[in-house]
């Protein structure tokens, strides 16, 4: 038998999903820590979460895309402002004043005190494109929690919210369970604050 | 519902199926500790194209696949079996992944054996060796036609049986780019073997409540799906749904035994070399009918797997066993719009029944007798309902 | 049936099922190649001498190596810890579990750290901390309702921290789960009706949450059928011992399905009710039960209908138009529970305020519901629940359970 005829295989990269998704991580990471200040629930379910706190949502371990490779080289404190959407991973760090801060996709030298880690690139487009919502993924198992699970819930309830302002209805419709009714949440204060959140998040 | 004094049961293997399953692949191998599969799969397989989605499934993963084995062909034989074993200990595998169904889990069982057991022979096991260890994490990805014999501790390699609980598949992956059938024939034979398994499920002597609830969603996705997915075989639902029912038969069939069909067509398929599932889906209908007018009664559930809960529930009670019995038929008749309609066309020579008929009646140790057997065979020879 | 978009199914235990099982252990941890097992337990077991009644039945084929029946009611990874060394210093090669929920969850524990190795199980928390092969664990459930003997997942307490931890893996799995009828034979009527009142919940939430499948579907069926078959005339005649193999047929049946379908809001109303009110499961279970129906029927009106067939059989089935079939289900379980209430002369209750502690005093003040409901979305089964529950939701089902009145829409 000639060994050679079955060669070994090694893994390939899927670099526009990729790409994609660190968009999606970076968007949301830095929308979370404005929309608390913005909005009351949030603020409430957030601090259910214990001070000086970090968690993260991954999809794989590693830190920085290939195309970003300087990201390797920064420095922490650099890497930690989260400038830029380089990597597939997206932490969050409540400090000890109760405050949120998105610390990028760099999880050198940092301590995870919850970690949602998608199972694999295909599942993560699966929830991240709402092809399934947050609980559908949920149970069929697209993640595993690391970490003590009533804090993930708390996390998914604040994403759940997140999500209805950062998307457009029809789109946030299939990524939660049930669209905020209006005594839930007026359309006025969904689209100030929707405003103000784009605004906030993304003007540094 | 009665439960019996006494049964027992096992469904061993996790079935994971739908959207993205196959991207579950590299999870699951880190679940049971593996980076490292080597992937078994057939020519046909590997020329269909399956093997490159495959590929693509480990895509960002941190699995690397030792090798892709791909000349099975439809017989699993032992100088295939070291071939691969040395395979896998040359790249340092420590997984298996089954691309495809019957020989090539066959096969896959049997390389697990040897490279976990270090062997270079199976004759100790046919002697009766028992199997010392957990063997190696074995993954099947269900393609192609089945045996039937996928779920099962049981592998038949150059056409002997060794039945092992260590032989077990960990993990079943169905995924609808795998599972949908490149023609009719072969999907007509699994469907022939699963219903097969799921009929001696839902219809043995001493029924169990767990084995009715394991071979319930495989007669119903049957019933659903077998129509569509005959017109369109290439249907990826259709396919999935039948990939479906067939693990979870064979599932069942690892804790009924073979029923008096498998006997039977087993018997047949030995004396004239055709295969199994033909043999099955020639066999059924009449073997369906002959227990229609023989008037046995069979259990309720029958109906309630084939109906549904609607129209069993329509039903008048002391109907419901006839019309199971009558709906099982209709399906098994569904089947020979494909597969050849009697022996006969098949060119079976007429006096090779007699002694099959008596194989069968000796292998299934008083289940049923040479009799029986011999007017199945004789009617499905002439096509004779 | 529908195929869902994806599912995944897994529950590797061997069951033995029969009113002569016990005697079949030996052989079968033969199998496992084992001969020394450690029988964990509690002593509620113990004093209903059905501990003594398994050794028995085992015979001589089989020297047991310890027994530890020290498990608390909540137990705890120091019990954990701690029994792991018993196991240790007499050089056990395998684990018999023999109680209800509590213990079986504590021996998963126990075949943790033991097969494993280490000291402590605080090592092996999380997702993927557990992923080799364990001891061979033999499960022999006492009371016919947790279904504990099927599930993927052991919860043990860290009273430090007061959280409770989880441990899901595959290998947890119990490799034999043992039904013997004789070992809940003994059981008082109420805790029989409330057990299996959980065992119900399992298999109607496993029937109608976001993850079921066909095969849980299939299994949540027949468990159903079963406990509203014998359930009331066990509760009536103790000593069925049929009727009593059926429950717990019914109730290992329904811990595969739920293990692998998940459960919704009525397990998170009755995990945070035990968890601040120490209202017991399957008590909980049984009065939440109706309302997580009726609170789900715009998202999940079809299956829940379709409960009415193993429910009432299929004769009601068939004589109800589609429509009035969720209703009837509500219906149902609701005369199940008035039914049980008078059979044990009142010792079975029908809302939170009739849930009263050993001293006859009232569990659940009304005062508390607000807290509960804020409670519940901490828990992980509300994601599994087809309709969304938020605090504001769950309060007035929370009231409605309270007095006992139906949730209307």
């Amino acid at each position: 038998m000639h060994i050679e005829r079955y060669p070994e295989l090694k893994p390939g990269r899927k670099w526009i999903k990729r790409f994609y998704l660190s968009i999606m991580l970076w968007t949301v990471g830095k929308a979370i820590p404005v929309a608390a200040k913005v909005d009351k629930e949030i603020k409430k379910e957030l601090d259910k979460l214990p001070d000086n706190f970090t968690l993260r949502l991954m999809i794989l371990p590693e830190r920085a895309l290939g195309p970003f490779f300087y990201a390797k080289m920064l420095p922490a404190f650099v890497a930690d402002k989260g400038l830029l959407p380089y990597g597939m991973q997206m932490i969050i760090h409540k400090d000890k004043e109760g405050k949120l801060h998105y610390q990028g996709a760099d999880p050198r030298g940092k301590k995870f005190d919850l970690s949602m880690a998608f199972k694999s690139l295909e599942a993560a487009m699966m929830v991240f494109t709402f092809r399934e919502s947050t609980p559908t993924g949920y149970a069929h198992d697209r993640f595993v929690v690391e970490g003590y699970l009533p804090y993930a819930t708390a996390f998914m309830r604040v994403l759940d919210i997140v999500e209805v302002y950062l998307l457009p209805k029809p789109i946030a419709r299939l990524a939660v369970k049930r669209y905020p009714k209006w005594s839930e949440m007026s359309p006025l204060r969904k689209h100030l604050n929707r405003l103000i959140i784009y605004v906030r998040a993304f003007t540094f | 519902m009665q439960i019996p004094d006494s049964y027992e049961f096992l469904l061993y293997p996790k079935i994971v199926s739908g959207r993205c399953a196959l991207e579950n692949l590299p999870t699951e191998l880190d679940g049971h500790n593996a980076q490292k599969p080597l992937v078994i799969t057939s020519q046909a397989l590997a020329r269909s194209g399956r093997t490159k989605a495959l590929i693509k499934a480990f895509y960002d993963s941190a699995v690397v696949i030792g090798a892709i084995f791909d000349p099975v062909l439809d017989y699993a034989g032992i100088s295939q079996a070291r071939q691969a074993a040395r395979l896998f200990g040359n790249r340092g595998c420590d997984a298996i992944i089954a691309l495809g169904g019957g020989p090539v889990v066959a096969l896959a069982k049997a390389v697990n054996l040897l490279a976990s057991e270090k062997r270079e022979t199976l004759q100790p096991y046919y002697d009766g060796t028992p199997i010392a260890g957990p063997l190696k994490p074995l993954i099947v990805v269900p393609s192609g036609p089945t045996d039937g014999q996928e779920a099962t501790p049981a592998m038949t390699v150059d056409n002997r049986t060794i039945v092992s609980d260590s032989l077990y598949p960990g993990v079943f992956v169905l995924d609808g780019r795998m599972t949908s059938a490149d023609d009719g024939r072969d999907l007509a034979e699994s469907a022939a073997i699963t219903l097969a398994q799921a009929f001696t499920a839902l219809t043995m002597a001493r029924p169990s409540p767990m084995v009715d609830a394991l071979a319930h969603p495989a007669l119903a996705l049957l019933a659903q799906y077998l129509a569509p997915a005959l017109r369109r075989p290439a249907d990826k639902t259709a396919g999935l749904a039948l990939a479906n029912a067939a693990v979870m038969a064979s599932a069942a069939s690892a804790n009924t035994g073979p029923g008096l069909f498998q006997v039977l067509a087993a018997a047949l398929a030995d004396a004239t070399g055709i295969c199994l599932g033909t043999c099955l889906g020639i066999l059924l209908p009449f073997g369906m009918a002959a227990l229609q007018k023989a008037d046995q009664p069979v259990r309720d559930e029958l109906c309630l797997c084939l109906a549904g809960t609607e129209r069993y529930s329509a039903m008048a009670a002391p109907d419901r066993p006839v019309r199971g019995l009558e709906l099982a038929a209709a399906l098994a008749r569904e089947l020979q719009a494909v597969l050849p309609a009697s022996l006969k066309a098949m060119r079976v020579q007429h006096y090779l029944l007699e002694p099959v008929a008596r194989t069968a009646a000796e292998k299934g140790a008083g289940g049923f007798t040479a009799d029986e057997c011999r007017a199945i065979l004789t009617r499905a020879w002439e096509a004779n309902a | 049936m529908l195929l869902p978009s994806f599912y995944d199914f897994c529950c590797r235990v061997r069951t033995l099922s029969g009113i002569d099982t016990l005697e079949q252990i030996p052989r079968q941890l033969a199998r496992l190649r084992a001969a020394h097992p450690m029988i964990v337990s509690d002593k509620g077991v113990g004093a209903a001498g059905l501990i003594d009644k398994v050794v028995q039945a085992m015979g001589d084929g089989l020297k047991i190596g310890a027994v530890y029946d020290q498990v608390p009611v909540d137990s705890d990874y120091k019990v954990v810890d701690d029994a792991a060394k018993v196991y240790r210093r007499n050089g056990c090669d395998a684990i018999i579990a023999i109680g209800g929920g509590s213990v079986i969850d504590t021996a998963k524990g126990i075949n943790i750290v033991v097969s494993l190795g280490g000291d402590s199980l605080l090592a092996y928390e999380g997702f993927g901390a557990v992923n080799r092969r364990l001891r061979p664990l033999v499960v022999v459930p006492t009371t016919a309702g947790t279904g504990s003997e099927m599930t993927l997942v052991a919860v043990i307490a860290d009273p430090d921290r007061k959280i409770k931890m989880l441990f899901p893996s595959y290998f947890i799995l119990p490799d034999l789960a043992v039904i013997d009828p004789r070992m809940t034979q003994t059981l008082p009527d109420f805790l029989t009706a409330s057990t299996a009142m959980d065992a119900m919940t399992h298999a109607c939430e496993a029937y109608f949450c976001l993850e079921k499948n066909p095969l849980s579907d299939s299994f949540a069926l027949r468990a159903i059928r079963l406990i509203s078959q014998h359930l009331l005339e066990v509760v009536k005649n103790p000593g069925d011992l049929n009727g009593r193999l059926a429950l717990a047929n019914a109730s290992a049946m329904a811990g595969i399905a739920f293990s692998n379908s998940m459960v919704g809001m009525v397990h998170n109303l009755g995990h945070t009710v035990g968890a601040l009110c120490h209202v017991p499961h399957g008590v909980a279970m049984s009065i939440f039960l109706p309302y997580g129906l009726a609170y789900n029927l715009g998202k999940a009106a079809d299956p829940i209908g379709e409960l009415l067939f193993p429910l009432a059989g299929p004769e009601v089935f068939a004589a109800t138009p589609k429509k009035e079939r969720p209703a009837k289900v509500i219906a149902h379980i609701r005369r199940m529970n008035e039914d049980l209430h008078a059979a044990t002369g009142g010792k079975h209750p029908r809302c939170l305020k009739e849930v009263t502690g050993r001293d006859g005093s009232q569990l659940v003040p009304r005062s508390l519901l607000p807290a509960i409901a804020e409670a519940t979305l901490l828990d992980g089964a509300r994601l599994t629940n087809p309709e969304e529950m938020l605090p504001a939701d769950a309060l007035p089902v929370l009231e409605h359970a309270w007095e006992g009145t139906p949730l209307g829409r």
